[in-house]
């Protein structure tokens, strides 16, 4: 049983026992229950008299959160991801190959989508993440959401099918003959964005499991 | 310092030299409208090449001047469209010759922009061999 359906029920049991809503609203904060968790499972039984107690209609998911932490985690996918491919550009452009011939515009042109991409979605994400970091700060049971848990990990999936695949172009690019400094530089760049993401999920994780 | 200030700062430091070198290799907003003006300047220098072929074909050398002529074109781009300055064109022998235009970035203009020619940025010319 997940840990909201035990809420759920432990506050229908209790109201159908006939104790009063603060009485319950105590008993849930001992335990340590956030308080919008506590006002949330009481305000799932409507306030009538009646023998049982009568379950208010409620969404689904909180649609305004799935829209927030959506943009969020896709910024911080696009920043992650675009990272890496401007900071492999660069590298192409300072660390020549006197083995490879340069790709001239072609290159510049993606070099140009990834700037305009970070200057999208990087300063998106960080405004995002502080924003959470204060509600969370201050309510920590928003960090139980499920909806955040659930955009979490489409991203952290969608990041790691990005940088995976960039691993496995470094990969191939050394096992065709690139065995340069280049292929070294690039590898690490793609490991240090990867770790820092994983890094960042870890600590969302960590923090989530500490506010248990 | 906390962490959960410390790695924004340290995501939005990093993207913001990338940035910043980023637009360092490719030029900023105006650069890149030269670069645009330079790919005009090519097409026109192509359809200039196509024209040369279309006459060393008919007459089986490289023609003398660059004057028009129905059997090929009908019209040429004889001027850069946006200084007015004349194209150049010079028969160095009877299958080769040199196009030349002012480039505005001609570090990113490459040989094969002009099928086989053969760049020379100092000259802002590329030097052409019919076969």
């Amino acid at each position: 049983m997940r840990p909201s359906d035990q809420l759920a029920e432990f506050t229908r049991d209790a109201l159908a026992a006939g104790k009063s809503r603060d009485d319950i609203r105590s008993a849930l904060s001992r335990s340590g229950w956030a308080p919008n968790e506590v006002a949330e499972a009481l305000d799932a039984w409507a306030e009538i008299d009646f023998p049982t107690p009568v379950p208010r209609p409620r969404p689904y998911v909180s649609a305004r959160e799935a829209f927030f932490y959506g943009i969020m985690f896709v910024a911080l996918a696009m920043t992650a991801w675009h990272l890496v491919a401007l900071l492999h550009s660069l590298i192409d452009h300072w660390v020549a190959d006197p083995l490879v011939e340069g790709e001239g515009r072609y290159a510049l042109n993606s070099t140009r989508w990834s700037i305009a991409a970070l200057v999208v979605f990087t300063p998106t994400f960080l405004v995002l993440n502080r924003r959470t970091v204060q509600a969370t700060k201050a309510d920590p049971g928003k960090r139980r959401s499920g909806v955040r848990k659930w955009f979490g990990y489409v991203t952290l999936f969608l990041a790691s099918i990005s940088l995976l695949g960039d691993l496995m172009a470094v990969i191939y690019a050394l096992l065709s003959g690139d065995l340069t400094l280049r292929f070294i530089l690039k590898a690490l760049v793609v490991a240090g964005v990867a770790g820092s993401v994983f890094a960042y999920f870890r600590q969302e994780e960590y923090e989530g499991a500490d506010a248990k | 310092m906390q962490s959960d200030t410390f790695a924004p700062l340290l995501i939005g430091g990093l993207v913001a030299a990338a940035i910043v070198a980023g637009l360092m290799v490719t030029g900023g907003p105006i650069a890149a409208r030269a670069e645009k003006r330079d790919m005009a300047r090519l097409a026109d220098l192509r359809e200039l090449q196509s024209f040369v072929a279309c006459r060393y074909d008919l007459d089986d050398a490289v023609p003398n001047t660059l004057a028009t002529d129905e059997r090929c074109a009908d019209k040429l781009p004889m001027a850069d469209p946006v200084t007015d300055a004349p194209y150049v064109y010079e028969k160095t022998s009877a299958t080769s010759y040199r196009l030349c235009a002012r480039f505005e970035r001609p570090e990113l203009v490459e040989d094969y922009d002009l099928g086989p020619g053969q760049w020379q940025r100092d000259s802002g010319c590329f030097l052409l061999t019919q076969k």
